[in-house]
């Protein structure tokens, strides 16, 4: 009997990691370079973004469409094409002082920043962004 | 001891499991299968300083992207992958391009001075820009290579608007094309039309 549970528990376990796996994580990395300078770097299963948007508050929730609303289309547009295309680097710039890279990672985008202020890391599933646009689009025009 | 009847329920769990952690993973090397199809037309953008610590710019646009992406924005004067082209310094950019296109090949501009030239012409299916600066020991050139079809496709919305996507559509039927060259003696821009998802 305890077999079965305990068989029943690394099943669950194996199929919740296989599907935190296949959505992918979303990185988030800020180191500022100065005295006292923030360092944030944040790991988070891409899967359980939208179940954490759950827990904003609904009024919130309702401005960050309202303000992203012009743009939801757009994301989603992006995010599907963009999905679709071979790992590649999009964007690069460097001046004298920063850097910028934007590039596609399997089936992630990928953002860096260095400047002489700070270094940013951002990553996610370009799927992630096609999701929570459409979570955004259904607070409905009224948002 | 477990039974033969337990044993076989046993099985069927893992197996089920296995199948199922299985069906999760597909989708991923199908996306990675997905990732090996190359879209056809790639647009570059290439900016090169020769100076230290110059400037760099690398932009690798897949034109299906921009395609699709352009009639979703709707900013200022761009709607629906079109741009209203209003008369900009007295002069009418639409009826510019049209004047360009109904024209037999041939050259519209030649100027030769002291500080350098400039030429601009039809032929072989493209409105062509060549200018030379030869000013203060600078040796600027720059070179545009306009294909007609796309500027045709440009045209083929209303009045006073350029389609945007349809000029897209146009540059992406083009096989490899160099479009814009500018050089001087520090710096290089390149844009050009191929197949490739890199610029280098």
């Amino acid at each position: 009997m305890l077999g079965k549970v305990m068989l029943g528990l690394a099943g669950t376990t194996a199929l919740a990691g296989a599907y935190l796996v296949q959505q992918g994580t979303v990185r988030v990395s800020l180191d500022e370079h100065r005295a006292n300078g923030r360092h944030v770097h944040l790991l988070v299963p891409a899967a359980l973004v939208p179940m954490g948007m759950r827990f904003v508050p609904e009024e919130n929730l309702l401005d960050a469409a309202r303000q992203a609303r012009p743009f939801l289309l757009t994301i989603r547009v992006a995010s599907g094409e963009l999905a679709r295309l071979p790992d590649c680097d999009l964007v690069e710039v460097q001046d004298v002082n920063k850097y910028v890279k934007i590039t596609k990672r399997g089936g992630s985008l990928v953002i860096d920043v260095q400047s002489p202020e700070e270094t940013v890391h951002v990553s996610f599933p370009l799927r992630l962004a096609d999701r929570i646009a459409a979570q955004l689009e259904s607070l409905g025009p009224s948002a | 001891m477990i039974s033969p009847l337990e044993q076989r329920r046993m099985f069927a769990l893992v197996a089920a499991l296995l199948l199922a952690s299985t069906a999760a993973l597909v989708p991923i090397a199908a996306g990675r299968a997905a990732q090996g199809t190359q879209p056809d037309r790639w647009l570059h953008v290439r900016v090169d300083n020769q100076e230290a610590k110059g400037e760099l710019v690398r932009i690798n646009l897949p034109l299906s992207f921009a395609e699709k992406v352009l009639p979703t924005i709707k900013h200022d004067k761009l709607r629906n992958g079109k741009i209203t082209v209003d008369q900009a310094n007295g002069v009418d950019l639409r009826a510019l391009l049209e004047a360009v296109r109904t024209t037999k090949d041939g050259e519209f501009i030649t100027v030769q001075g002291t500080t350098g030239d400039v030429r601009v012409a039809k032929q072989g299916g493209y409105l062509l820009v060549h200018a030379r600066e030869n000013k203060d020991g600078s040796k600027k050139r720059v070179e545009v290579r306009v294909p007609l079809t796309v500027v045709d496709a440009l045209l083929s919305a209303g009045n006073n608007e350029l389609d945007l996507v349809a000029g897209l559509r146009a540059l992406g039927s083009q096989g490899d094309t160099e479009l814009v060259t500018v050089k001087d003696e520090k710096s290089t821009v390149r844009i050009w039309l191929d197949s490739r998802s890199t610029s280098d």
